[in-house]
This record gives structure tokens, sequence and C-alpha cells, in this order.
């Protein structure tokens, strides 16, 4: 028979491997990278830290940053962003890498901005503009050094600044929207306060700024003065997660239980009378392609509905869910699912061009 | 499975968490708090059936000694003889009386680990589980992101001053201590003696790795644990004064963390404790 001591010794350390596996297994970070597609080539950050470039019409790797199997960049939730020969890119730890996309050379040693970099960088002429914890720094794409001090927000800023008619709007975990003047970074407006976090772009027509928020409310700003536009803010039943999109006819948004809304520009009533469901929580999207209205589920169920009625037109399912953005190019739809499969998918059809798994 | 696990304990204490937050002022770190009283309060009835049955085993110590010292040349009789003194004395340790709240408790601990790390939700993957996991109350997504900060500690990080993982093992080496069995063999001694020592050490380690949100979460339960322990057991080897002046054999237990031994025979105000009297009954 076991004595006393031993045996319950040998359960605690079973509440110790389990409670060790709960810890440690419950909140993970791996990154969801997405795609930018630019000439013949696509861009796109893995999960294990690497950036890679690989070639369009067949998804082939041409090359990988860093090369050096035991190096990494990072964990990364955004897309680079290219411009003529050089890329940016900016990881969670903090660092703001340049690299010359022929040579796969740094351009200037990396930026450290010390804050957790989720949003892709915003180009403001010769300008990047990085979003880092709760700061937003003013780079030179040249040399990556700090053109001047850092705009310190209220709250960490997840989403990436817009760029609109000279003003700079971003919006943060910290329920504020944001409008500075794009050349001395005064504030043009008392920062606009909600009831809830905000973690998307605000999307900015005939400004008009459009955000939603953890509060469930989705809101449309008058850009020259931060008041509220419609009579009332759109109320869904949860979150908003990822960023609104608009044609002529609508501003198009979905909340994190799967509902995506079509809303009037003028009064922010839902155009479809009832909302379409997407059958899981909205992982990415909506985004207007080609005349289609697509976005994707956490579980990788990729939809493309008909804009004015919301009508289904395809669907197409991936491995694993699909939260990096959807990135449309040349009638194609590029993005990367949660196990590291980067996908070529057409718009018109919803059929695959090609898969390539990117995690091999 | 998996989302029976989720609606029946994840989400309640996820949620629970998130309300209290609110109501604290939006302090995370008195909500982990607030939550552990709550759990430890819920699972007071089975923490006090196993107090009690271990106190009963605890009373068997000195006729254990003594068979031991009878059977020393003859371990198969010496087994054979222990389990009909456990059987007799009413304090199997294998029975559902002693396993079925330590199994039951279990679950109930490693949902409010998982709660405390997804509503700390560090990284928007994180955010993004949490979504699914909270009901939809309005004031529920206003709230979130939670407040990481509480004291020193950002809650969502390891602790940089190696505080809590000091009291980690602070607190859990005094509930060691106070569940100390005075040993039948000098084998137990050693045995006694490491297990005072290692628990501590090896939870304190893990704390080092865990984010400090966890870390409160088990130094709070740990000490409602000793304060609990204290009114039914007394404080055992750890005040000796306050137990009569001697450690007798008495109850102690995995009330909270970690299951322990017996403790004093007396009870902290110098009465005949709760263990003492079931002695008393036993004889």
């Amino acid at each position: 028979m076991p004595s006393l001591p031993k045996w319950l010794f040998a359960l605690s350390l079973v509440a110790l491997a389990l409670l060790g596996f709960a810890g440690c297994s419950s909140n993970p970070k791996q990154g969801w990278p997405s795609p930018a597609v630019v000439g013949d080539t696509i861009y796109v950050g893995s999960r294990s830290g690497k950036l890679m470039a690989l070639d369009r019409a067949q998804g082939s790797v041409r090359w990988r940053y860093p090369a050096e199997a035991d190096k990494r960049l990072g964990f990364i939730y955004s897309a680079p962003l290219v411009v003529e020969h050089a890329l940016y890119l900016g990881t969670y730890e903090g660092k703001v890498y340049a690299l010359d996309v022929d040579s796969h050379e740094q351009l200037w040693e990396p930026f450290n901005a010390g804050g957790r970099i989720v949003s892709q960088p915003v180009l403001q002429g010769e300008t990047l503009l990085v979003a880092a914890g709760n700061r937003l720094f003013a780079l030179s794409r040249k040399t990556g050094r700090p053109l001047r001090e850092p705009f310190v927000a209220e709250g960490d800023i997840w989403a990436g600044p817009v760029l609109n008619r000279g003003t700079i709007y971003f919006a943060t975990l910290g329920h504020k929207v944001y409008a500075l003047d794009g050349e001395t970074w005064a504030l043009r407006w008392a920062p606009f306060t909600a009831q809830g976090a905000f973690v998307t772009d605000p999307l900015v027509v005939d400004n008009t700024v459009y955000v939603g928020a953890f509060d469930s409310k989705f809101y449309a700003l008058d850009g020259a003065t931060g008041q509220l536009r419609w009579p009332q803010p759109f109320a869904a039943d949860a979150w908003f997660w990822s960023p609104a999109v608009a044609n002529e006819k609508a501003v198009y948004v979905a909340s994190i239980d799967g509902k995506l809304y079509a809303l009037d520009y003028k009064t922010g009533a839902n155009r479809w009378g009832q909302p379409y469901f997407a059958g899981g929580p909205v992982g990415t999207g909506p985004i207007l392609a080609d005349g289609h209205l697509i976005l994707s589920t956490d579980k990788g169920r990729v939809q493309a509905l008909e804009p004015s009625q919301g009508t289904p037109l395809w669907e197409y399912e991936a491995e694993a869910g699909v939260l990096g953005a959807l990135e449309p190019s040349e009638g194609t739809l590029y993005f990367m699912d949660q196990e590291q499969n980067l996908h070529a998918v057409r718009i018109d059809s919803g059929r695959r061009v090609w898969r390539v798994p990117l995690g091999q | 499975m998996e989302a029976l696990w989720n609606i029946l304990l994840l989400q309640p204490i996820l949620n629970a968490l998130v309300v209290f937050s609110v109501l604290l002022g939006g302090s995370f770190g008195l909500a982990i708090i607030a939550v552990t009283v709550i759990v430890r309060i819920i699972l007071w009835p089975l923490s006090l059936r196993q107090l009690r049955v271990t106190q009963k085993l605890s009373t068997l110590q000195p006729k254990l000694k003594e068979l031991q010292q009878k059977y020393r040349g003859d371990k198969e009789r010496l087994s054979r003889e222990q389990w009909k003194l456990y059987r007799e004395g009413g304090a199997n340790p294998m029975s559902l009386g002693c396993i079925l709240p330590m199994l039951l408790q279990f679950p109930i601990w490693i949902a409010v680990f998982q709660s405390i790390t997804q509503a700390l939700a560090a990284t928007p993957e994180g955010l993004f589980e949490l979504s699914k996991h909270l009901y939809p109350w309005p004031f529920l997504g206003r709230a979130t992101p939670l407040e990481g900060n509480f004291l020193w500690l950002e809650l969502s990080q390891t602790d940089p001053y190696f505080i809590m993982p000091a009291l980690t093992f602070a607190s859990m080496w005094v509930q060691m201590k106070m569940s100390a069995t005075p040993p039948v063999s000098p084998q137990a001694a050693t045995q006694n003696t490491m297990m005072q020592f290692m628990m501590p050490v090896m939870f304190a380690l893990l704390t080092l790795q865990f984010p400090s949100g966890l870390a409160v979460y088990w130094v709070a339960s740990t000490v409602i644990g000793i304060v609990m322990q204290s009114f039914v057991t007394g404080w055992g080897p750890l005040l000796p004064s306050r137990a009569g002046g001697k450690a007798a054999p008495a109850p102690a237990a995995a009330t909270g963390n970690v299951s322990a031994a017996p403790a004093p025979e007396k009870g902290r105000q110098g009465g005949k404790s709760r263990a003492d009297r079931g002695k008393r009954r036993n004889r």
C-alpha cells in the first residue's frame, strides 16, 4: 500500500502538471500574418517569424528572411508594406524592419519601438507611421530614425493609422479615436471616447470616420469635428473586431458573433433588414473585391456575397481559421490560414488556384 | 467535451472575473482575489470532508507506529495490518470520501487557472478567444481588455521583482509546516522534511514562469487555505505553544492547493481541538 505522503505527493504532482498545462496552453501567441502582393511577388510573414517572398503564379518560395534556420524576426500580425524596392514590417516584439526586396538585405538597423506592433506601417510621403504600444512613431523611411517625438495615446494602438485629407486618424484600446494634423500632429478635435476598446482601422469615406468598438457599437464620426454623424451609433450584439469597408451604396461591417451588416451612410440603418450570418465568429473582413463582398470566419469559411442584397455567391473552406487580412489582386484572393497555408483563390468563383504550406 | 468544459466551468469563472473586475473599480487583481475567495467558499464542504478524513488518519498515527515496530521484519503483514487499522478507524486514504473531494477540486482549480489566463488576454489571439467566452452582456464587452496592473505587478507578465514566487514559497511552507506529521520512522521524517521544502520550491519555480495573475490566485488560495486549516486543525507544529505545547498527531490536509498530513492534537485556543475530539471518539 502506498503511504499517505507519497500518495498525496503523487496527486499533487499530477495537479501541478495539469495546472502547468492549463496555464501554458491557454493564451497562445502565434501571430496572423497577411500577404502583400506587388508585381509578380507575394510577400508574407510566417508564424515561424520569417519573411517570405513567393512567386505569385505558382506559390513557390523565392527567398526567406532571415535565411538562417535559427533566426526569426518575431511574431507578425500584419502585412508588410512594400514601396518601390523597400519592404517595411513591424513585429509584436516592437521592432521595425526595412529590407531591400532585391538583395534581401536590411536597409537600416531595425528600429526598436519598445511597444507591441500589431498593425501595418503606413507611408506618409517619405515618413513611415508606425503604431507601437500606445505610441505613434514617425520614422524616416530612408534611415529608420524617428523624425519627431512619438505621439502618446491613451491605450495601445492595434489598429493602423489612416491618412485622409491631411489628417491622421487612429483608434485605441483605450476607447479613443484620435484625429491628428498630418503635419503638426496637433489634435484636430478632442479625442472621441467610446464605451469600449477599438482594435480596428477606421474607415474614412467622404470625411466621415467609421469605426466599431468593443461596446458593440459602430460609430460614424464627422472627420472635421469628431461629432457623431448618425442620430445614434449602430448597435450590434457583439464586439466589432475587423474593419469596415464601403462602396457607393453602403458601409459593410461584421461583428465578431458572425453577423454582417450593410449600413446606410446617412442613417446607420441596416439596408438588408436582417444581417447575414457567416456561421461563426468573423476572423477577418469584409473586403470588397471585383464586385464581391468577402469575409472569413475563424474556422476558415471564406465566403463571398453579392453586396447589394447579401446573397451568397460561393464559399471556400480553408484548412484552418483565417484571422489575417484578405488581399485581393488581379482577380485572385490571397490569404494565410492559422496553420500557415497560403491560399490563392479565384474571386469570381471561389476556386482554389493553389495552396502552399509555409509551415514546412 | 471541450464545449461542456467551457459552458460548465470556464465561462462562469471567466465571466465572474470580468464582473468582479467591473465591480471592484477595474482592478483585475482584486477580482482574482474575490473569485478565489468565492471558489474556496464553494469548495469548503469538500475541503472540510477531506480534512475530517485526514483528521481521522492522523489519530491513527500512534497505532501505526506501534504496528511498524511490531511487524518490522514482515512488510506484507505490516501492510495488511495498516489497511485493517485504516478500515476499522474509518480513515481509508483510498476511500471515495478522501479521494473524491480532491478529484472534484482539481477541475475547478484548472478552470480558475485557465480563466485568469484567458481573461488577461495578453495577445491578440487571447483577446479574440476571450470574445468567444464572454456572456453577451454589454458591460462585459466594455470592460475588456482588462486592466492588467495590480500593485507592482503587470498581471499578464511574470513578477520582475520575484516577490510573488517568494510569497508562494512562504505561504506554502507555512501550510506544509502546519500539516507536518510526527514521523513514525526516520525514513518518514526525512520524507516529511523533503516534502516541506520541495513542494513550495516547485510551486515557487512555477510562478517564476507563469503570469503573475496566476501567482496572485495561488498565494490568495493558499492563505485562505491556511486560515481554514487553522480553524479546523489548529496551527500544528508551526505554533506549538498555541497547540498546547506539544505537537501530537492531528489532522491537516489538502484543503487547499497541496495536500498534507496531520497537525496538532489540541486546538488553537488551548482547548480540545476537533482532532482531539475525534481521537477521543475513536477510542
